[in-house]
């Protein structure tokens, strides 16, 4: 019995079959008494699962997990997402990590803040109080400096020496009084003088300098942002699987979904040997029905070991046919032990990828444009030209109807052979320059019309930490 | 998948609130579903406790994290099969038929009304055997089975319980019933 009907049978009991599927599985039990005795003994084993009994819990299960929540921290309050969120999100794929045990016990955090507020308390306290006591002591260690003030003021004797002594009815003239060393004299404040303020008209020919612009906040002067709740965020990630995985239809699948999504792919795929995994990948375009035309100087420089990285372009698959070649691909790196792919990568093509092609194919391959769909085409060319004369057509109509009958007249065109283009990719000092690659000459003469629905893809062989 | 529905919501709300009750409604909303599936993990009713009281009180403490986009049971159930792993990981058990280890009853040591002899534990041979295959199962393929079909969840939610893809659930299945046909003789 196959794999595949087990598959079936299995994927028949889990209830995910579909139609196309299940008429398979029909024919298959139908045709085959050992087929029908698996289905029934897998699907018997499921219906035991189910009705297996339910074990209840213990009786004191519920007191037990609430004797223990009544001891650790109430979870905090704020869940505003529970009360905001109406509509379905993306199922997150990660629960949150359970809390250790240790951290069931309660944090003391009391004690740690009772001891740092001491502390601080305690050295505020001392550094008040030493002040304090410099104050006071001041005069003794500074006999220059005035005591401190007191409520007695001028009747203080110890001021007696700090003011001025009095001498009688002023002079006219101020007499120079002995002073001690170092006195400060206050002398009585110059009256101000007021000037009157000059009336300043504008002048019409300054320029008036314009509104300060808005203060864009950059990381460092940026003020605290609110609390910002996100109902849902869709993160895009690149296709990252082991290149083994293509054996699965439902990997191909999603890989051939993936790389619809956008108008052109780079696909990195790892290996440890680029020379060899070049190999490979020509012995898989040859089962593809892909012509790669392989630059010579690549080649000469791949078996040296002068470039480690190759670019393969090609604009000649569907999403569907290019998951099909790289399945193809992974086919023939199963027949060598080890194997010599390791994971696949695909992500949309970048600016960056963009250039790059540019420079090695000598042209502009229009990676972002997206051609007219055949029908499209097709419409455009039936459409008659009005400019044209009636009698235009007229000579090709009659050779039709004449050469209609004949063998090979009605003919279905060939369908159109599919390339690709193997160059060198890094590094970059060692890049084949355009014009001087007679099978890129070649490549780019059987170009012809991309495809609509055509994906170009740049397949980048290359080391995984290169 | 399914957003939390209003009832866990509104308990789920109150208890972050402060109202410790709100999740003893909880606990007892969920604490036989749970334990059900646990007991099919870890072999015996003790640990099964324990599991479910861990994944309780760790679904307590990072309640304020349940974004409420899928249901509270799956949020659960996922705490409870790591600290189910947790607990496996720590204890390193042994299972042995030969010794007779884990012979596929369970009989809690806990000394309540349901464990009294001939009460509520009565299995037949047919459990007997069915819970010896599952235990000779991998912890993978048990997973998977308990929760297809003892809980009947779908393909998405055990995914998202376990936090694998689809693909991965659907292959895993494929390999368990193969390993359980093999286990277990045709009726």
């Amino acid at each position: 019995m196959t794999d595949e009907l087990l598959q079936l049978m299995t994927a028949c009991i889990d209830g995910v079959l579909n139609p196309a599927e299940a008429g398979v599985l029909s024919q298959s039990l139908a045709a085959s008494a050992e087929a029908r005795a698996t289905f029934a003994h897998l699907k018997a084993n499921s219906v035991r699962l189910r009705k297996s009994r339910r074990v209840a819990p213990p009786a004191g299960l519920h007191k037990r997990v609430m004797a223990c929540v009544a001891t650790l921290t109430p979870a905090p309050m704020h869940a505003p997402h529970l009360q905001k969120c109406e509509k379905k999100a993306e199922p997150t794929r990660n629960a949150p990590v359970p809390a250790s045990p240790t951290t069931r016990k309660s944090r003391a955090w009391a004690p740690i803040a009772i001891a740092a507020g001491l502390l601080i308390s305690v050295t505020a306290g001392s550094f008040l109080f030493f002040n304090q006591q410099n104050d006071r002591n001041s005069t003794a260690r500074n006999p220059n400096r005035p005591p401190p003030a007191t409520r007695a003021g001028a009747d203080n004797p110890e001021w007696a020496k700090w003011l001025p002594v009095e001498h009688g009815p002023r002079p006219s003239v101020p007499v120079p009084r002995e002073r001690p060393d170092n006195t400060v004299v206050v002398r009585p404040a110059v009256p101000a003088v007021t000037v009157p303020s000059i009336p300043v008209e504008p002048d019409a020919s300054l320029a008036v300098a314009p509104q300060p612009r808005p203060v864009r906040s950059d990381l460092h002067a940026a003020q605290p942002q609110p609390e910002t709740i996100f109902d849902l965020v869709q993160v895009r990630l690149p296709f990252l699987r082991p290149l083994s995985d293509l054996d699965r239809d439902d990997t191909r699948r999603q890989l051939a979904e993936e790389l619809a999504r956008d108008p052109a792919f780079r696909i990195d795929l790892f290996t440890r040997d680029p020379a060899r995994a070049v190999a490979v990948f020509r012995d898989a375009a040859k089962v593809a029905g892909l012509t790669v035309f392989t630059d010579a100087t690549t080649q000469d420089r791949l078996t040296k070991r002068q470039v480690n990285t190759i670019a393969i372009y090609t604009e000649s698959f569907t999403a569907a046919e290019l998951a099909e070649l790289l399945g193809k691909l992974n086919a023939e790196d199963a027949k060598i032990s080890p194997r010599v792919f390791d994971a696949l990568h695909a992500m949309p093509v970048s600016n960056a990828d963009n250039t790059d092609i540019k420079a090695i194919l000598g042209i502009d391959p229009g990676l972002f444009k997206r051609p007219i769909a055949d029908k499209e085409k097709d419409k455009a060319d039936k459409t008659p030209d009005p400019t044209k004369p009636i009698s235009a057509g007229t000579v090709t109509e009659v050779i039709k109807s004449v050469t209609a009958g004949q063998p090979g007249a009605n003919a279905q065109p060939k369908p159109a052979e599919k390339t690709a283009m193997l160059l060198t990719w890094g590094p970059n000092a060692n890049r084949t320059a355009p014009n001087t690659s007679v099978e890129l000459k070649q490549f780019l003469s059987k170009r012809g019309d991309r495809k609509s629905n055509a994906v170009p893809a740049i397949i980048v062989i290359r080391p995984g930490n290169g | 998948m399914k957003v939390v529905n209003d009832d866990d919501r509104r308990l789920i709300a109150n208890c972050l609130g402060g109202q410790r009750d709100a999740f003893g409604e909880l606990v007892t909303r969920y604490q036989a579903r749970l334990y059900n599936a646990a007991i099919r993990l870890v072999d015996n009713a003790e640990d099964a406790a324990d599991v479910v009281q861990d994944a309780f009180l760790n679904a307590y403490q990072s309640l304020h994290t349940f974004k409420g986009d899928a249901e509270f049971f799956t949020w659960l159930y996922r705490i409870a099969f790591n600290t189910a792993i947790s607990l496996k990981r720590k204890k390193r058990a042994t299972v042995s038929l030969e010794s007779g280890g884990v012979d596929g009853r369970i009989d809690p040591d806990d000394p309540s009304e349901y464990v009294k002899p001939g009460v509520a534990l009565e299995r037949g041979e047919d459990e007997r055997q069915l819970q010896e295959a599952m235990n000779r199962l991998s912890h993978e393929h048990r997973e998977v089975l308990v929760l297809k079909d003892i809980e009947g969840m779908k393909y998405e939610e055990i995914a998202e319980i376990l936090g694998v893809p689809i693909g991965t659930i659907r292959s895993r299945l494929h390999r368990a019933r193969l390993e359980l046909r093999e286990l277990l003789p045709p009726e």
